[in-house]
């Protein structure tokens, strides 16, 4: 493989409580209040630095789900970054925030903060929540609809951001919107990087157009390279219709690891995970972004026509409609069987390698060299065990093949992504 | 048993955090300021809850107190918040899951209103406010994380209770439960600043009810000592908040 010319891959790693299968809870040694320490956050990221990782990533919920199924998301994200902050010098810190229920100025305020206070590492990534339970803890009956939660959310954004140049500049913004007005500054001092890295994470055509008008980074979903390549394609194009460039926005799909030191032992791993998880896990899991109930379904027949050529309303679909094109493109290119479907489907909606450090490493390689991403956002099977595997043993062999760095090049978060982003 | 005299609570001005952060070693020399003040207990961001005071710059209250919480690893830290822009779910996380992380040296301290920003077209109660980030905090008990790894079962859902707050029409309509359970030392301590009135309170703070004393020194005074950065161990005394300020845990939930 080529030298170390190109080594510009984006790396970043999804911490979901335990790990991203929802058992792994059950398969190692862990106390399940550990996710509620500093010190398990703290080695977290000691570790994703130790392996030079460009970030951490938090998702956010603001309305609890049933523990019992999957416990995650018990800080709240930018607390339990803010502890990871000190516990690090040189790691990007993206949390997860709603557009719809946050108040842009105090969300101005809090993530600058925190990129002042961790010199420069922060990034935001701006979510709309569709989520049914979420709007009942902020006293509305539903969310609202698509184009309305975009407009908030495009909105929103640019006020942050507005801010985030205020504070740095002095000058007040004076902003009359349809969502929200707001005249003033907020007065907290400007970091390192100036002020925090904006992400999106909408696959919708509302969302992508989001990202292309405002945000650095896509966190993507994507199962198979032909389609990543489309819309990373189409980001990029949609970048330059708002003059900016090519490479001012990193595409960062999400990839599922399950690794193991051979393929047969990591699909061992893989099954004793899914085996203990919940009943019916990965089969809700399609369902939710099928928007379907799966339950009755005859797991040795394919999934009905009826379900995967419904056409979806993009005004009223309530769920992810990234999710949504990108599972139902899958499964009817997979659709011998409903079990069939399952089986591929560990990475519940991203692309899931089980497999080897190798196996894994030919999979970024491949979806970076030929323009399908940027970089990933690794949902890595159990933690701390398979954060250390990553390190371990997929970071050297990325480094070995030239795509991934050997030293932090800057301190900041935006420095970095903006020294390796990539045109088309 | 004894009277015990009443802890000092310093408050830390807005400015002095924002000048800490500005430079490299400030956390540490202003945790360095603490100590000397003898005081055991700090308010981060009431300043804002002072028309004069309330206007310079600033930092986020609970990004703040996390930083200065983890220089001076013994102390305890109220943090302001009030119902002027921020919603109370949103609060009521982000205070507990501070807690968590502070191990149980975390309180809150609800004002009237933030000065230093300008208010919504929306009128909040803030004794509302506090009642319902109180409620929240107790829709999650600590202890009914069993972690029943051969079963399968992580937590006694059955003592997670919504908390369907409906204050009305002006008021906050709230379902819950909140995404973080109770915490070591129950929840963390609510105060209210001495102009909101609210009787379930932990404490009233400010005016002539429990002034705070304003940090002496100003900034740049010394080199930081670099002293107490190390975290305290299982085996060290971890005085609760609730501990510095002799108030009582608050009585566990559907036990």
């Amino acid at each position: 493989m080529s030298a170390d010319t190109d080594a510009g891959l984006v790396l970043g790693v999804n911490l979901q409580g335990f790990g991203q299968r929802p058992a792994a809870w059950r398969t190692q040694d862990v106390e399940p209040t550990d996710l509620l320490t500093a010190g398990f956050w703290e080695d977290l990221g000691r570790t994703a630095e130790r392996g030079l990782l460009d970030m951490v990533f938090f998702a956010d919920h603001p309305a609890l789900g049933d523990p019992n199924v999957r416990a995650y998301g018990l800080l709240e994200p930018f607390v339990a970054l803010g502890a990871i902050a000190d516990a690090t010098t040189h790691l990007g810190l993206v949390g997860t925030a709603s557009t719809t229920y946050n108040d842009p100025v105090d969300l101005a305020e809090r993530l600058l903060s925190l990129d002042t206070v961790s010199g420069g590492r922060v990034a935001w990534n701006a979510v709309t929540t569709y989520d049914r339970s979420v709007s009942a803890n902020f006293g509305v009956a539903t969310n609202p609809e698509r184009p309305e939660r975009y407009a908030r959310a495009g909105e929103v954004v640019d006020l942050v951001q507005a801010l985030w140049r205020s504070a740095a500049t002095g000058l007040p913004v004076d902003h009359h919107g349809e969502f929200t007005e707001f005249a003033g500054t907020i007065t907290v001092p400007p970091s390192a990087q100036g002020h925090p890295v904006v992400f999106q994470a909408g696959g919708s055509p509302h969302g992508r157009d989001l990202a292309a008008r405002v945000a650095e980074g896509v966190f993507a979903v994507e199962l198979t390279p032909e389609p990543a390549r489309e819309h990373y394609r189409a980001v990029k194009q949609a970048a330059r219709t708002y003059g900016r460039r090519a490479a001012d926005v990193a595409i960062v799909p999400g990839l599922s690891l399950v690794l193991g030191s051979t393929e047969a032992e990591a699909q061992r791993r893989f099954d004793e995970l899914e085996a203990l998880a919940p009943d019916g896990y990965s089969l809700r899991a399609l369902g939710t972004h099928l928007d379907a109930d799966l339950t009755d379904l005859d797991p040795d027949a394919p999934v009905p026509a009826a379900i995967l050529d419904r056409e979806v309303d993009p005004v009223t679909y309530g769920p992810s409609l990234g999710y949504h094109e990108t599972v139902v493109r899958w499964v009817r290119a997979h659709n011998t069987s409903l079990r069939e479907v399952l089986r591929g489907f560990g990475g519940y909606g991203a692309r899931i390698v089980v497999g080897t450090p190798e196996q894994a490493a030919d999979t970024i390689e491949e979806w970076y060299r030929t323009g399908a991403a940027d970089g990933f956002n690794l949902m890595i099977d159990e933690f701390p065990r398979g954060l250390e595997t990553v390190v371990d043993e997929l970071v050297p062999i990325l480094q070995r093949r030239g795509v991934f760095h050997r030293e932090y090049e800057d301190v900041t978060l935006r420095g970095r992504l903006g020294a390796r982003a990539r045109g088309l | 048993m004894t009277e015990t005299p009443a802890p000092t609570i310093v408050a830390v001005p807005d400015g002095d955090l924002a000048a800490a952060v500005a430079r490299p070693g400030g956390i540490a020399r202003l945790a360095d300021r603490i100590r000397a003040s003898g005081a055991a207990v700090v308010a981060i961001g009431t300043d804002r809850f002072d028309a004069e005071r309330g206007r310079g710059h600033r930092l986020d209250p609970t990004t703040a107190a996390l930083a200065l919480g983890r220089a001076l690893p013994t102390h305890g830290l109220l943090v302001a918040a009030a119902p002027t822009r921020e919603h109370p779910y949103n609060v009521a996380r982000r205070v507990l899951s501070l807690d968590h992380v502070l191990d149980a040296r975390v309180g809150l301290v609800v004002g009237a209103r933030d000065h230093g920003l300008p208010a919504t077209g929306e009128q909040h109660d803030p004794a509302e406010f506090a009642e319902v980030v109180r409620g929240l905090w107790r829709t999650w008990p600590l202890d009914s994380i069993v972690g029943d790894r051969e079963a399968g079962r992580f937590a006694d859902t059955t003592r997670i209770l919504p908390l369907d707050h409906d204050g009305g029409p002006d008021g906050y309509r709230v379902r819950g439960p909140l995404t973080t359970p109770s915490s070591r030392q129950g929840e963390p301590v609510l105060a209210v600043w001495h102009d909101v009135a609210h009787e379930g309170a932990d404490l009233v703070l400010g005016g002539a009810a429990r002034p705070l004393v304003p940090l002496a020194g100003g900034a740049g005074a010394s080199e930081p000592s670099g002293a107490s950065r190390t975290p305290i161990g299982p085996g060290a005394h971890r005085r609760t908040l609730r501990d510095l300020l002799g108030l009582p845990v608050p009585a566990p939930v559907g036990a």
